[in-house]
């Protein structure tokens, strides 16, 4: 018997119908962009420019010294307006440079490393640090950093995650299918970068056209050896990193681990293929493919977007239609519900949701029912009813023991819960209670 | 913009749906029950059990300030439970009460530390009725005419009266065939597992070997299809990991057995749920699933 139950809870995947085979369209640049220094997991950036400079696509606008943070770069070519704290799209203020397009998109001379053949790792990964790359499925973390595993792990594998579990994204599915040269470059380097022997690229088998074009660009690549294209299963959960390294290779990351603590190395495919452009042009990550979907965009699709354009900008673009009651950054299941759409697109925004109250189905919450749903497709094996009960009724303390730090978020035991219960609300707040008593 | 938190999507199935399609799966065997032991006998029963039920949530709901949620369907499935689970010919007003008292005071009041129900409301005040009303609940009619309960006769119904339900016992019991096939609706529509109703009949099936009788009679007889696929199933009151229900049912199927066949009390289910309800909460503590990451791995080939 297996003790993680892992079977496939059908989410709405008709919603992906609209955007997978919409082809990667640019998004026209806004007249404003809003740069924040933080978009990413670390340290925030410092102001690299003063009110009133000008600058290129491509100048550096805001970074640090530490190492664990990412350098942000003009989206734009123009003129900074303004340096303050503005709307973050992941909640509060954060500082950030505002830049008036001039229109121009005037480029800066990018820093292209002659031979990357030749060039060591190092040079690579300040390469890829140089570009502000961070993972870009959400995470946010630096890319350089994660490319940089302690000398004494034994990376044998690198993961490329195609699988794109969230309902309604399919930016992942488009980049990997339109692009699957730079992604198998991307593949390259990383390997190089973590000395891993083998590369596995997992893809969802939803997504059969971008499976067949990366396995025709590992083939060009001359990787065939070396990498191969694995079709998995159509399963939500298996997205995430930790259960695609299980589903993959069969190996557990102990809980509070690393990938790299059992030899693995993975990735999102759209970061690999900004570690191929920061490698062999030196472009830096100043725009991303979102998808752009739900009950209010007239003209649902995949937008090449500029990073700083306001959601608003966005919505204006693609037309806004029907009744939205919220607008979601990212998927349903993990994304954030934005109060203020004067937030701009940053490095991590996989989707831009205007959805309907009819599409969300929403209900009013009513006591547990305990039928252990939550229990059935939590895809860790917690028992979320119980948590939440914990965390509301008894000690959030006691939900420690019940492995609550280890959630992560996914979503499902919320989304099956016919009571409506708001679990990962709850189990949020019950990690963060418990992570402040033990700072 | 509502800026609620993740998930933004839901499934369908929602807890008045969960509801209603249990009360529907039971109906079947109900209507059964009503027409083999006669309307008159039997409909008013059933009838004062759910209005029982349904009455006494509302008003506690009421009274506690909190909004009513009748029509969600749970005391609707309790009162039915409860009604086909009664002799036929019982006197209204007792199923009337014990309707009231399942869910006015069982469900409401005995619970665990986190306020969930701790008892099947429906079989908890089974028990309460028989202790109270021993002799109208246990004697029941065969063929029409007031007797001892075939399971205490010597001479018992032929396994195809027991399939099909033309035999003697409570109300809604007795159609083994619309009962498996209610079950296998709610198992199809996922709102029951199969882990509970297994180990329930492979308990009710070893006991009975060990007190050297006949599984078949046993596995048709009394309450024990009825149990295993709409009452120890009760999500409440059962635990929620595989291997909790497993053993739940396991053991509460030989608690059940054994006090049927040994007292001869037709309610030896009733009791046998009910205790292995009192081990739910602690089952649920301590039988959690394994979390990744932690403990032992597993080994397991990759795809
Ligand atoms: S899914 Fe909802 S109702 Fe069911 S046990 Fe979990 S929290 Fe309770
Ligand atoms: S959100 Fe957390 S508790 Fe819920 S299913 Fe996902 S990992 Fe499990």
């Amino acid at each position: 018997m297996k003790l993680i139950q892992r079977r496939h809870i059908p989410l709405l995947s008709a919603h992906k119908d609209h955007t997978a085979s919409a082809a990667i369209t640019p998004l026209a640049a806004p007249e404003l962009v809003v740069i924040p220094l933080r978009q990413h997991i670390g340290e925030a950036g410092e102001p690299a420019v003063a009110i009133g400079d000008r600058v290129r696509i491509g100048d550096v606008v805001g970074e640090s010294a530490a190492r664990v943070t990412a350098t942000v770069h003009a989206s734009v070519s123009g003129r900074i307006r303004d340096v303050k704290d503005y709307p973050h799209p992941l909640g509060g203020l954060v500082p950030a440079v505002v830049i008036e397009n001039d229109g121009r998109d005037e480029w800066v001379d990018l820093p292209v490393i002659g031979e990357p053949e030749h060039a060591t790792p190092d040079e690579l990964r300040s390469a890829v640090r140089r570009a502000g790359v961070v993972g870009m499925a959400g995470a946010g973390f630096p890319t350089a950093v994660k490319l940089d595993p302690p000398p004494d792990s034994d990376i044998d594998t690198v993961i490329i995650n195609v699988m794109e579990g969230e309902p309604y994204l399919s930016a992942d599915h488009r980049m990997a299918l339109e692009h699957s040269d730079e992604v198998v470059d991307g593949l390259r380097w990383i390997m190089k970068m973590v000395d891993a022997p083998h590369a596995i690229l997992a893809v969802e088998s939803d997504k059969e056209d971008a499976a067949a074009a990366l396995e025709r660009a590992v083939a060009t690549a001359g990787l065939g050896s070396r990498a191969e294209v694995r079709l998995l299963p159509r399963d939500y959960a298996a997205g995430a990193e930790k259960i695609l390294v299980e589903v993959v290779l069969g190996r557990e990351i102990p809980s509070g681990g690393f990938p790299y603590d059992v030899g693995v190395e993975s990735q999102n495919v759209s970061t690999t293929a900004a570690v191929s452009r920061a490698i062999r042009l030196g472009s830096p990550l100043v725009e991303r493919v979102v998808t752009v979907a739900g009950d209010g965009v007239e003209r649902p699709g995949n937008y090449l977007i500029r990073i700083g354009t306001s959601f608003d900008h966005v919505l204006d673009e693609v037309g806004r239609t029907g009744d939205v009651d919220r607008v979601i950054m990212g998927g349903p299941m993990m994304g954030i519900a934005q109060a203020d759409l004067a937030v701009p697109v940053i490095k991590t925004t996989t989707g831009i949701l205007a959805m309907s109250p009819a599409e969300s189905r929403q209900g009013s919450e009513v006591p547990c029912i305990h039928c252990a749903w939550c229990v059935e497709v939590c895809p860790i094996g917690l028992m979320p009813y119980l948590l939440v009960d914990l965390v509301r009724f008894l000690d959030p303390r006691d939900a420690a023991a019940y492995n609550i730090l280890d959630c992560f978020e996914c979503g499902l035991c919320d989304f099956v819960c016919p009571a409506n219960i708001p679990l990962v609300d709850v189990i949020r707040g019950g990690k963060h209670t418990l992570r402040e008593r033990t700072a | 913009m509502k800026v609620t938190s993740s998930p933004h999507v839901r499934r369908l199935l929602s807890k008045p749906r969960v509801m209603w399609e249990a009360f529907g799966a039971l109906l079947p065997a109900a209507i059964f029950g009503i027409w083999y032991f006669g309307p008159i006998d039997t409909l008013p029963q059933v009838v004062a059990a759910i209005a029982g039920a349904v009455a006494a949530q509302a008003i506690v709901e009421r009274f506690r300030h909190r909004p009513i949620t009748v029509m969600d369907g749970a005391p609707w499935v309790t009162g039915l439970i409860l009604g086909m689970s009664l002799p036929p010919a019982l006197s209204p007003l007792i199923a009337l009460a014990g309707g009231a008292v399942a869910t006015g005071v069982i469900k409401e009041f005995v619970t665990t530390s986190t306020g969930r129900t701790l008892l099947n409301p429906a079989m908890a005040a089974r028990v309460l009725i028989v202790s109270e009303f021993l002799v109208p609940m246990t004697t029941f009619p065969v063929d029409g005419v007031s007797g001892a309960t075939p399971l205490a006769s010597a001479t018992g119904p032929g396994y195809f009266d027991m399939f099909f339900g033309t035999r003697g016992g409570s109300i809604g019991e007795t159609t083994a065939v619309l009962l498996l096939l209610g079950g296998a609706y709610l198992m199809w529509r996922g709102i029951i597992r199969w882990h509970i109703p297994a180990a329930y009949l492979v308990g009710v099936v070893v006991t009975s070997l060990i007190l050297g009788r006949d599984p078949l009679f046993d596995l048709l007889a009394g309450a024990t299809i009825m149990t295993a696929f709409f009452i120890v199933t009760d999500p409440t009151t059962s635990p929620a990991t595989v291997p909790g229900r497993f053993g739940f049912g396991f053991a509460t199927a030989g608690i059940a057995t054994f006090i049927r066949i040994t007292t001869l009390f037709p309610t030896g289910e009733a009791l046998g749920v009910v205790l292995g309800n009192i081990a739910t909460p602690f089952i649920d503590r301590v039988v959690t699933n394994r979390v990744y990451g932690t403990g032992k791995r597993r080994e397991r080939k990759p795809a």
